[in-house]
């Protein structure tokens, strides 16, 4: 596993992982580890996940919606890990 | 309690209209409920059907209806615009004042619907009361909120060079979810700002219930929540408009039947 370098990307990671399985737990109970290489598009995420995933990366990481999409390319993003990156 | 289906012509416009009457034994409110639009509507059904039942064995007579060309009312989704909503609004609150012979409307409208709700209260002066689930608020944001979940629906099924605006009979489109809606729509959506709307009311009851502390603290930034006829509620349901529409909504019904009383 891709252990992150510095302590910003790791509280964005935690931010991230939080934010998704709150998502996913939001219509039954999902037992799962997110790592950072866990592909985002594999855990049955649809648009309208995404975009609750970006409101709620608002909200943890206190990003203002329009630059959190600057930020994010998500036709470059396969992993958490890219995410985070894109985010750090 | 009994239910209606009918469908009524827009004399104004000339296209019929579809509505689904939710009709108490006494008629103690008559409340309109106002639609969101896109895909939210579809995953707000349920909720609605749920809330009218609920609402009209407490004596609160509901009227259901789908703006012009949105659901099962007339014409194409295409054809959509702002001015006809206004109209439909217009005319389904005077009918239902005929029909039902009071004075007085209650408005329910959710995500768009709340913010039209807002809108016509401004012009109107028989609104009693406007309940807003999740108003939007901010026009520009809801739209980029659109956008991005149109650029993750892309992503999502590797479309790498989509087509997102369209031209069609001389008029320019712009897809949200497979729904085409015309530039002049949008661009109404963009100048949506219903906290300027709220500010300026002065009576009538208003109830916004929202999750969104976000959204609890722009309107406590603008002033609203210090006037007296605006209660706001953070209610810990789950947004049932972006999630399936078997979501439960016991909590949320609940709280809008305390609302009427």
């Amino acid at each position: 596993m891709l252990i992150f370098k510095n302590k910003k990307e790791k509280i964005i990671f935690k931010e991230v992982c939080d934010a998704i399985l709150e998502i996913l737990n939001e219509e039954r109970d999902i037992k799962i580890v997110l790592t950072p290489k866990t592909r985002v598009f594999s855990l049955g995420m649809n648009s309208m996940k995404f975009i609750n995933l970006f409101l709620k990366l608002e909200h943890k990481l206190n990003i203002d919606l329009d630059l959190l999409v600057n930020k994010i390319n998500l036709q470059k993003v396969e992993t958490i890990q890219d995410l985070v990156k894109q985010l750090k | 309690m009994k239910e209606e289906i009918v469908f009524l012509n827009n004399k104004a416009k000339n296209y019929k209209l579809f509505m689904h009457l939710y009709l108490a034994e006494r008629n103690d409110t008559v409340c309109i409920f106002l639609n969101p639009i896109l895909d939210e509507k579809k995953r707000v059904q349920r909720f609605q059907i749920d809330l009218s039942r609920e609402m009209s064995k407490r004596n609160n007579t509901v009227v259901r209806f789908d703006y012009y060309a949105t659901g099962d009312s007339e014409g194409e989704v295409y054809q959509f615009s702002f001015e006809n909503i206004m109209s439909d609004i217009n005319f389904i609150i005077d009918y239902s004042k005929r029909r039902f012979r009071i004075k007085l409307i209650t408005l329910l409208g959710i995500r768009l619907g709340a913010d039209l709700a807002m809108k016509i209260s401004d012009i109107r002066n028989d609104i009693q009361k406007l309940i807003l689930i999740e108003p939007i608020l901010d026009g520009k944001r809801y739209l980029l909120e659109q956008r991005t979940r149109r650029k993750a629906f892309f992503r999502l099924n590797n479309i790498t060079n989509p087509i997102e605006f369209y031209k069609f009979k001389e008029k320019s489109y712009e897809d949200f979810q497979g729904f085409l809606i015309q530039f002049e729509v949008v661009a109404y959506i963009a100048e949506l700002n219903s906290i300027a709307s709220i500010t300026n009311k002065s009576d009538g009851d208003i109830y916004i219930l929202s999750n969104s502390s976000a959204k609890k603290q722009m309107l406590t930034n603008n002033k609203v929540l210090q006037k007296n006829n605006v209660l706001f509620s953070l209610e810990k349901h789950s947004d049932f408009w972006s999630s399936l529409e078997m979501t439960d909504t016991t909590n949320l019904v609940r709280k809008v039947l305390n609302l009427l009383t």
